[in-house]
């Protein structure tokens, strides 16, 4: 085959936007003469020209499925892998075409998320792909190779007489001994720190006072029949969020599970996803948190005098403490790591006052995540200027709290950065260094005891990039007078890795089945995944006490507000902010979309004189930021939020000049209540206003009967309630009906009682169905282009909203009304019941949108696609089994059936005629954190799926239209407190009043 | 009612039939006055505008209109429906008053026939342009057997739609075209230029005067004006079948039909007399289309003002007295939501300004009657966008809620369209005769025989 195969003429799917030789500068020592003929040999033997993309990483990595592990052009591969790009490790599955990754899935193996991703996790596809990418090491901002990067670095370190190593806090266990091997060999002149945009806080800092020890706490969702969490969004973006959520959500639906239901109570100051499935949500300011703990803390103990002087609802107060003490052993409290040090010591104290330890939570003493420097000291090194600072895979020019970095990285002798994007950190570096993505890397994790966790590269890494962890092996060698033996000969990082593994953690299996098996094996399963359990944490109620203090609540001047500033749950602490995936994900509370503003609740714009789209200058001893005003109903009065992750200024085309940047009000430790909240920040509002735009603009359910839901408590009384609420329609036949006689009928049940609203499933969605993303503009005009959302309607009283989620797709109407209408037959019937668009066909009437009862289906008003390509490398993000459409064609939710047709095609092969019930499963469906959505067969009277749609929870959304939709939703169920019944009923009635004469 | 028809005819001037065939066609002989250059140039203007948004759209995308989710349809669909229902009078007033012996109509029937064709034309436009992919809608749309064997969907109100408007569109070009032969023909009789006499020649596919031309013509002219007559009715049903078979609340009602068509008239013949006060000014045509022909019209207006009427009350009420909370909300919405402009100028438009042609004094003077009629072009206008946006830009689910803001090429499309149509109109009236000379010619007193009796 001809060289010009290699510039994707003959193949533009698998090779177009390769990096290739000519196009891409990369250094010439990276495809090396061999290489290059091996690439044509295997384009060559396949004469077809089936593939010419062969990026497999060097090294032996091993599949999932059974070997062997040759490709089958088209055939999906799949690999057990580690997502470490957050917070906390999680299991992925990673499916690969022709040698390059498609799609990042959750492995339903890992104990931790069970098969379950998050948003950020299916987005990591797409940074792997981001065009970005720094494409080379550059020396003062020109090109050079790694060799010369490598001898700049060595003989700045051994010249140097200090040295700053800074690193994130997610370090795997070979990773911290490559970090101790470097200190060792470094001899005293180095000093390592670690700085992370999302650290353990003060929540970490109290753990270790009064639990003893750098460990974290578990807590066990279900296993609570009673949560109380006073402003720890565990749904949303606090601890293992996956986890929690799965755990959490198996007791919303008692029908399904062990007959109980657990009940929430939160109070927090913002309105964040938790407090949002709260049975009763409390509003407190994060500054009375530790009073009104201490005051509950009492109340437990049997003093509930203290619960006057809290200035809440006496009675919510006192049925909380009633439950609490109810379910001894049983409940289970829970902080944010935003609170201040003494509410989680009083949380430690309740929690051992609830017998708690042990049962509704455990101490892991070896976290994930290490405990972040304190800034202090960093900037107290930095000060002494060092002749050395190297920050690998860190981003302090953006972060650093409070900001000014900059002038703090200005010290430094000479500043190295290993980032996979030039941003703000490396614009301060004269060496930068392209970093590996997590699919392109080796690494290890062991985030619980017993879990040891591998990620394994799926691809060579694009653009000549490098892991971190390799740089640093190789100068720590370099650096060395004689083979350091930390380093265990191990020739690179992948070697050094295996030999970690095989001499710790595989020790045992290697004698059995020989050391290159047991590797192979713990490949194949992504680790070694033996949770063991975990004892509770022994409480210091003496370091407690101390750390409690007395709390006092600062005192609050006028135009002044308490400023919570949390996690972005979709961008985090802005490292995925060159996703536009998570940008266009609406905001589970706000469904803000490509911002970032300040929400505060209605009582406090009034009081401030606000409205939304209001610009301000938040203040905080001498410290500004300039944002916008959203108006969030349930926001606790005299308290703003604003999330971090916005206003980066480096980082990539789609990061910059998104939203604000909370950073210059994040405090250091003691400065404040704590580093992310911040009291008396001045409010003054600025000329003009901004546009900010929400996906959905109606909030109001209008009284229609969308969102079903009763009680715990109505549900024991009668399993039929939903019955009594639903609008069958008489069955009327004007055309001919289908009939799905011996064969499949595809079709979804929603269970709404475990849906939290997080989100994940609609950029699962499309990640899986290459769905473009179309910009805040296009957002703002109502032209999103997901296949799938979450509406969200808020009931209740204006101040204190009861929120209602549903997620809505194509409901594959038996008689779908865009089907009937569509003048070229490009929407129609499949004989299993789906509602199949044909692209292709497609003239674009829209017709069959305007027809949608459930305004699912989407229209390529642009050409999107071409829009979004930033570099012909995106397009290696995208699904190969499912088309990219045109402009001028609609498009909606398919059941997914790329993967309907896969698992059937496998299957018949297999001489199988009638699909195993749960062989398919649709993306949303395998990403669901709380595993809400179920698909199969409801003509299979053993499918879970059919058995759902008989519950006696199932309805269907605006079943009275007749328009016989495929998916059933289970009402959703709540667990007031029986004290509190009447109040949750009066809400009701409020909210019908509220809307009653609308309709 | 021939009889009554005949009396209700206004007594034509009194003026010869050389001076009405010199007054007809002097406008064809001579060189554009400085009124007609000045017109073609801003029509011309705003039909290259409509150009220039018309093949930016092409290049661009819909996205470039205010279209959206929950809005698929905005302007385009608008105007399409405004632009057929303009056409509507102009078959009326040919066919059907043809077949209703109303003998008054000759003097406008031409004008009225040739707005059709135009508006037709304008109409047509939309419907295809507003697809995502008009390059294959033009023809995909149409019931070709191809080599895939894919059909089209039969059950598609757009396929009636495409069938009804095709059929409607050839019908009113060929009604038009056959009334024109006799007329052409003139036309070519007194040419000079011999390449002038060619072209009229070719047009009048050889018309002789001949006995047997001319009863071969009108048997074919009655069949035409029998043809037409139905599509009058069917047009504008099929029409409102796009949103009568849906499920959408505002558009599923099963008054839609006759209204439609009730409107379609109130705005044909609004229409018709907006350019009928122009024309008779500016080709000092007052001797031929009298201001009792110009009253008639009126009369029309006022009554299917009122059936207009009736209908949206009608509407109103069936949606209280349904019990459905997503109908009544609908129309809670149009009336108090935020296009409520829209839907209060619909209302005042075509119900409360046509009252004022119950004076006889407006219904005859054209200064006053020409702010109601444009006022009724007006407020039809309206009622197709509150009919086509405010059902659709607030459905079923209360989340799918969105507004729609039309673009600058939004409007300029809509502005555009009438500068295409102007521009087709004012060549209509540099080259064709726009008063049917021969049907006209028998009107004058002393053509016909005693007891009125003349060709049909």
């Amino acid at each position: 085959m001809d060289s010009s195969n290699h510039k994707g003429h003959t193949h533009p799917v698998a090779l177009r936007g390769l990096p290739s030789r000519q196009t891409d500068h990369m250094p010439p020592r990276e495809i090396s003469r061999r290489s290059m003929l091996k690439l044509m040999g295997a384009s060559a033997a396949l004469a077809a020209g089936v593939t010419g993309c062969d990026r497999k990483p060097e090294r032996k990595i091993v599949s999932r499925v059974a070997p062997p592990e040759y490709m089958q052009p088209g055939v999906p591969l799949f690999y057990s892998s580690t997502w470490l790009e957050g917070d906390v490790p999680y299991g992925m599955v990673v499916r690969t075409v022709d040698g390059r990754p498609v799609a990042v899935e959750g492995d339903p193996g890992h104990p931790i998320n069970r098969g379950t991703a998050s948003a950020a996790m299916k987005a990591s596809i797409l940074s792997l792909y981001d065009p970005d990418r720094l494409r080379s090491p550059k020396l003062d901002g020109k090109p050079v190779t790694w060799s010369q990067a490598d001898d700049q670095v060595l003989s700045r370190l051994k010249a140097a007489s200090s040295v700053v190593l800074l690193t994130r806090a997610t370090l795997g266990p070979s990773e911290r001994a490559l970090v101790d091997a470097f200190l060792a060999v470094a001899g005293g002149k180095a000093r390592h720190f670690i700085h992370d945009g999302l650290h353990s806080g003060p929540r970490g800092r109290a753990w270790a006072e009064v639990y003893g020890g750098p460990g974290e706490v578990v807590p066990h969702f279900d296993k609570a029949k009673v949560i109380l969490s006073l402003g720890s969004d565990f749904l949303g973006t606090d601890g293992a969020v996956l986890e929690a959520t799965q755990g959490f959500a198996e007791h919303r639906r008692p029908d399904q599970a062990g007959g109980w239901m657990s009940r929430l109570w939160v109070a927090e100051g913002a309105v964040t996803l938790t407090g949002m499935n709260a049975d009763h949500r409390i509003r407190l300011a994060p500054s009375g948190a530790a009073a009104v703990t201490a005051a509950i803390l009492a109340a437990v103990q049997g003093d509930p005098a203290g619960l006057a002087g809290t200035g809440l609802d006496q009675a919510v107060l006192r049925a909380l403490v009633d439950d609490l003490v109810a379910h001894q052993g049983e409940a289970l409290v829970v902080a944010g790591p935003q609170m201040p040090e003494a509410v989680h010591a009083l949380v430690a104290q309740l929690n051992e006052q609830l017998g708690a330890p042990g049962r509704t939570l455990s101490w892991n003493p070896e976290p994930h995540a290490l405990p972040a420097s304190d800034p202090a000291e960093i900037a107290a090194a930095l000060e002494a200027g060092p002749d050395l600072l190297l920050m690998l895979g860190v981003n302090p020019g953006y972060d650093w709290p409070g900001g000014g970095f900059d002038a703090l990285a200005g010290k430094a002798g000479w500043a190295v950065g290993h980032a996979m994007i030039e941003d703000e950190t490396l614009a301060l570096c004269a060496l930068q260094l392209p970093s590996a993505h997590n699919l392109e890397s080796w690494n290890d994790a062991a985030p619980r005891p017993g879990i040891h966790s591998i990620c394994q590269p799926v691809i060579r890494p694009l653009f000549g990039a490098r892991q971190e962890a390799e740089s640093l092996l190789r100068w720590t060698r370099g650096l060395a007078e004689a083979e350091p033996e930390a380093l265990l000969g191990a020739e690179d990082w992948h070697g050094f890795v295996k030999a970690r593994w095989q001499g710790g953690v595989l020790a045992n299996a290697v004698g059995v089945k020989g050391a290159e098996r047991a590797w192979e094996d713990a490949l194949r399963a992504g680790g070694l995944l033996q949770p063991v359990p975990i004892q509770g944490p022994a409480l210091d109620s003496a370091a407690a006490s101390r750390l409690i203090g007395s709390p006092t609540r600062p005192a609050t001047a006028g135009n002044s507000l308490e400023l919570v500033l949390l996690p972005n749950p979709a961008l985090a602490d802005g490292r995925f902010a060159n996703l536009a995936w998570l940008h266009e994900l609406p905001d589970p509370v706000s469904r803000l979309v490509w911002d970032n503003a300040l929400a505060i609740g209605p009582g406090t714009a009034q009081a401030l004189n606000l409205k939304e789209g209001d610009r301000v200058k938040l203040e905080k001893a001498g410290r500004a930021v300039e944002v916008p005003v959203l108006i969030q109903r349930g926001t606790a009065d005299g308290v703003g939020m604003l999330y971090l992750g916005g206003g980066r200024t480096a980082g990539g085309a789609i990061a910059v000049g998104v939203g604000v940047s909370a950073v210059p009000l994040v405090q250091r430790p003691g400065a404040d209540l704590s580093e992310w909240i911040v009291t008396g920040v001045a409010v003054k509002k600025l000329s003009g206003t901004y546009e900010l735009v929400r996906s959905q603009t109606e909030f109001s359910m209008h009284d229609r009967p969308l969102v079903l839901d009763g009680t715990f408590e109505e549900f024991s009384e009668d399993p039929n309630f939903v019955e009594h609420r639903r609008h069958i329609p008489e069955p009327v036949k004007i055309h001919r009906e289908f009939e799905y006689k011996d064969q499949a009928h595809w079709g979804l049940a929603i269970d709404l009682s475990a849906c939290t609203g997080c989100g994940a499933c609609v950029t699962a969605c499309q990640a899986e169905n290459n769905i473009p993303v179309v910009g805040k503009e296009e957002c703002g005009l109502g032209r999103e282009m997901h296949w799938m959302r979450i509406d969200l309607y808020l009931g209740g009283p204006e101040d204190d909203p009861v929120f209602h989620r549903q997620p809505v797709m194509c409901q594959h109407c038996d008689n779908a009304p865009c089907e009937m209408v569509c003048p070229v037959l490009a929407t129609s019937h499949s004989p299993e019941g789906l509602n199949e668009m044909t692209y292709n066909r497609c003239v674009g009437t829209r017709y069959c949108a305007n027809n949608c009862p459930y305004k699912v289906r989407r229209f390529n008003f642009y050409d999107y696609p071409k829009r979004n390509l930033r570099g012909p490398v995106m397009e290696l993000a995208h699904n190969p089994q499912v088309t990219v459409r045109s402009v001028g064609v609609m498009e909606k939710c398919t059941f997914c059936v790329q993967r309907i047709n896969e698992v059937r095609f496998r299957e018949k092969k297999e001489g199988k005629f009638k699909t195993q019930d749960g062989a398919i499963q649709t993306a949303c469906q395998q990403t669901c954190p709380s595993k809400a959505i179920v698909f199969g067969d409801m003509n299979d009277p053993a499918s879970r799926v059919a058995q759902l749609h008989q519950d006696s929870r199932a309805y269907y959304l605006l079943e009275e239209l007749n328009v016989k939709p495929s998916v059933a939703y289970l009402a959703k169920l709540r667990n007031p407190h029986p004290a509190l019944a009447d109040r949750a009923a009066g809400a009701q009635a409020a909210d019908h009043a509220r809307h009653g004469g609308e309709a | 009612m021939t009889a009554q028809a005949t009396t209700m005819t206004p007594t034509s001037a009194p003026v010869a039939m050389n001076r009405l065939e010199d007054d007809v066609f002097q406008p064809l002989e001579s060189f554009p006055t400085g009124r007609w250059l000045g017109a073609f140039f801003v029509a011309g203007g705003l039909a290259t505008l409509f150009l220039v948004c018309f093949f930016y759209t092409i290049i661009q995308g819909i996205g470039v209109w205010g279209n959206n989710n929950p809005v698929g349809w905005g302007f385009a669909i608008v105007n399409f429906v405004f632009w057929i229902g303009i056409g509507h009078a102009g078959t009326l007033i040919s066919a059907i008053l043809f077949l209703l012996r109303q003998r008054w109509r000759t003097s406008i029937a031409r004008f009225a026939e040739a707005m059709t064709v135009f508006a037709v034309i304008c109409a047509l436009v939309f419907p295809l342009l507003h697809t995502g992919r008009p390059w294959l809608a033009a023809y995909w749309l149409l019931p070709l057997p191809n080599a895939n064997q894919i059909w089209v969907n039969f059950r598609s109100p757009l396929l009636w739609d495409v069938v009804a408007v095709g059929t409607y569109g050839l019908v009113s070009f060929m009604f038009w075209y056959t009334g024109l032969l006799p007329d052409l023909a003139i036309a070519r009789d007194r040419a000079r230029h011999p390449l002038r006499k060619a072209l009229y020649g070719l047009l009048t596919l050889g018309w002789t005067g001949s006995n047997r031309a001319w009863s071969h013509y009108e048997k074919a002219y009655l069949l035409f004006a029998g043809l037409s007559t139905p599509l009058v009715v069917s047009v504008h049903s099929v029409v409102s079948f796009d949103f009568a078979t849906s499920v959408i609340p505002g558009w599923h009602t099963t008054v839609f039909p006759p209204y439609f068509v009730a409107g379609a008239v109130l705005s044909g013949f609004a229409m018709v007399c907006t350019l009928i006060l122009f024309l008779r000014k500016f080709f000092r045509l007052e001797g031929v289309i009298a201001e009792g022909h110009v009253e008639l019209m009126n009369k029309v207006i006022i009554a299917t003002s009122m059936m207009v009427g009736y209908a949206y009350f009608i509407e109103l009420f069936i949606a209280w007295y349904s019990g459905v909370a997503y109908e009544r909300f609908v129309f809670l919405n149009r009336a108090i939501g935020p296009y409520a402009a829209g839907y209060w100028t619909m209302v005042i438009c075509n119900v409360l300004v046509p009252q004022l042609f119950w004076v006889k004094k407006i219904r005859r003077t054209p200064m006053l009657m020409f702010p109601v009629v444009i006022l009724v072009n007006v407020g039809m206008w309206f009622e197709r966008f509150v009919i086509v946006v405010t059902s659709l830009h607030r459905d079923y689910l209360p989340s799918s809620w969105g507004m729609y803001r039309p673009t600058l090429v939004d409007v300029g499309l809509f502005v555009g369209s009438f500068g295409v149509f102007f521009t087709l109109l004012l060549l209509f009236c540099r080259f064709l005769p726009t008063v049917a000379v021969s049907e006209t010619k028998a009107l004058v007193p002393g053509a016909q025989s005693q007891g009125g009796h003349q060709h049909e």
